[in-house]
């Protein structure tokens, strides 16, 4: 019950984290004077699409009372997690100046928060994995 | 397998330390928060250090000519690549490199872009005389070998572009001819074109903004080299007196004005990361020492059933540095880690909050500092549990036993 509860509310976090921040908290840069958008923009429209599936996979680690479920939806969001950094940094990438908005905070907090959740989630499938071994060793 | 792992003596110090998983995390805790703290200030000041070494090579000349009120621009332009544009008649050029004492003068012409393909932010164009030049060409040519031509520039690196590819400025489309090295400076947010060039950019630039056009053949700032057997500060001195200093129209700027203005930064910033730790190293100290202490006189019982059982005096007190290495250690690579992840991504944001030039330390410089924190983290542990550790030593068993309440 406690690792749903803690690992459930930590991804529903982390996924409101990578979906709202770069629109609210670690913001983006801002668009042209033309109102046109620069690549970042699609790098954060992304975001919000990925940040909103982890957050359904906290939802479904808190909710499922199967550990072998849980397991599955912890590689899923190891997955995420890593998309999450691929898409600032390879996928789409941002503006041209490593000193504007989007490269100098956004993109290194989505590295961060990215790199910390596929620690946790990977830490959290070993945990349910040995669990399960251990189960099986039992009966 | 688990049994037998436990009696023996790390897994008894092992043992120790999770029957009391809460005191533990905190004593990792605080050595994890000593160790970012040490790694993240030494991190921050050797990449500010980086930068300011990068900025006295980089600036290559002895005094630089500026027009009168712009010397803080320059200073901008030189340490965060503010982009600006100022305007120096020609004719300067002749009447500053007939001082006595001036080796060498070569002019540079600024111009601020308007946001430019990449960026919403302008960015400087530097225009510089390709057959004078000692201050860009040196460090174009490790990339470069030859001049460049009037559609071709090279970009600083910050700036994301690769050779070959074509960037717009003011409509006109320029070739990447080569791209320059961290400096740690403002040319790494600065484009160089040869001088031809800026001056079409600076006429595109007025046309594009309506601004008033550079006057023909002006430039923005001079260059000086000092002859030997000269200083800087004389030859400055001579420049004000021979042009009567605050009517004539150009400020001279000693270069080592402006890198002994930014070393004055780095000493603060090294005092203040330096005094931080010092105060957080004798803070840990102190709260382990004490924790230690506390723990040892919990366990004398322990102690002295474990000396009844043959432990030597000498292997009690290795239990208990054990006990304390094991978390300092812990907590240090806790707290490097740490300090990695968020330093790492964030170096561009941290170099402009401490407002200096700041270049990354290589990995050699990085795995020191890291070695240097983690040691200074792991002594911490040990260090603090030595007077328990001697006290445990000098008792014998049936006092251990009898003080321990049993």
């Amino acid at each position: 019950m406690k690792n749903r509860v803690f690992t459930g509310i930590g991804a529903i976090i982390l996924g409101l984290l990578v979906s709202l921040g770069p629109q609210y908290l670690f913001r983006l840069c801002a668009p042209l004077a033309d109102g046109s958008f620069m690549r970042c923009h699609w790098t954060g429209q992304a975001e919000i699409g990925l940040g909103a599936l982890i957050a359904l996979l906290g939802l479904g680690l808190a909710l499922s009372p199967s550990a072998e479920v849980r397991l599955g939806l912890s590689v899923a969001a190891i997955l995420a997690c890593a998309v999450v950094i691929l898409m600032p940094n390879t996928l789409i990438g941002g503006c041209g100046m490593r000193s504007m908005a989007c490269r100098a905070v956004t993109f290194p907090a989505l590295t961060v928060a990215g790199t910390l959740g596929m620690i946790g989630f990977a830490v959290n499938a070993l945990y349910l994995y040995r669990g399960q071994r251990r189960k099986a060793a039992l009966q | 397998m688990m049994e037998e792992g436990r009696m023996t003596f790390w897994g008894i110090a092992l043992c120790n330390l999770k029957r009391r998983p809460f005191r533990t995390a905190c004593l990792v805790t605080l050595v994890a928060a000593l160790a970012f703290v040490l790694f993240s200030g030494s991190q921050i000041t050797g990449s500010a250090s980086n930068g300011v070494d990068g900025l006295s090579k980089r600036l290559g000349a002895d005094i630089l000519i500026v027009p009168k009120g712009y010397d803080q621009k320059l200073e901008g332009i030189l340490l965060r690549g503010e982009p600006s544009a100022f305007y120096l008649d020609a004719s300067w050029i002749e009447k500053i490199a007939g001082i006595e004492g001036i080796e060498a003068v070569s002019p540079q012409l600024f111009v601020a872009s308007l946001n430019s393909y990449c960026c919403s932010v302008p960015l400087q164009l530097i225009g510089y005389e390709q057959s004078t030049d000692f201050i860009v060409e040196p460090w174009i040519k490790t990339a470069l070998p030859k001049a460049l031509a009037d559609d071709e520039i090279v970009i600083g690196g910050l700036i994301s572009g690769r050779t070959g590819d074509k960037i717009t400025f003011f409509g006109r489309e320029y070739r990447i001819a080569a791209k320059m090295g961290n400096t740690g400076t403002g040319f790494d947010a600065s484009v160089f074109m040869n001088m031809d060039a800026a001056r079409v950019a600076a006429s595109d630039c007025a046309e594009k903004t309506g601004a008033a056009p550079p006057p023909d053949g002006s430039v923005s700032s001079l260059a000086v080299i000092v002859a030997e057997g000269f200083t800087a500060s004389g030859v400055t001195g001579r420049i004000n007196n021979e042009f009567d200093y605050g009517n004539s129209g150009v400020v001279p700027v000693a270069a080592k004005k402006i890198v002994d203005g930014v070393s004055g930064g780095l000493r603060a910033l090294t005092g203040f990361f330096g005094a931080l730790s010092a105060i957080l190293w004798a803070v840990s100290l102190l709260v382990l020492c004490i924790a230690f202490s506390v723990m040892s006189n919990e366990r004398k019982r322990e102690f002295g059933i474990l000396r009844s059982l043959g432990f030597t005096r000498k292997r009690l007190a290795a239990l208990v540095l054990l006990e304390s290495g094991a978390i300092s250690l812990a907590g240090g690579a806790i707290g490097i880690l740490l300090s990695a992840v968020m330093l790492l991504p964030f170096q561009t944001y941290i170099g402009e909050a401490v407002n200096m030039p700041y270049m990354q330390p290589t990995p050699a410089q990085f795995a020191a500092t890291a070695a240097f924190a983690l040691l200074l983290s792991f002594v911490t542990g040990p260090l603090a549990s030595l007077p328990p550790a001697v006290k445990i030593g000098r008792s014998d068993a049936y006092t251990a036993i009898r003080e321990g309440g049993l």
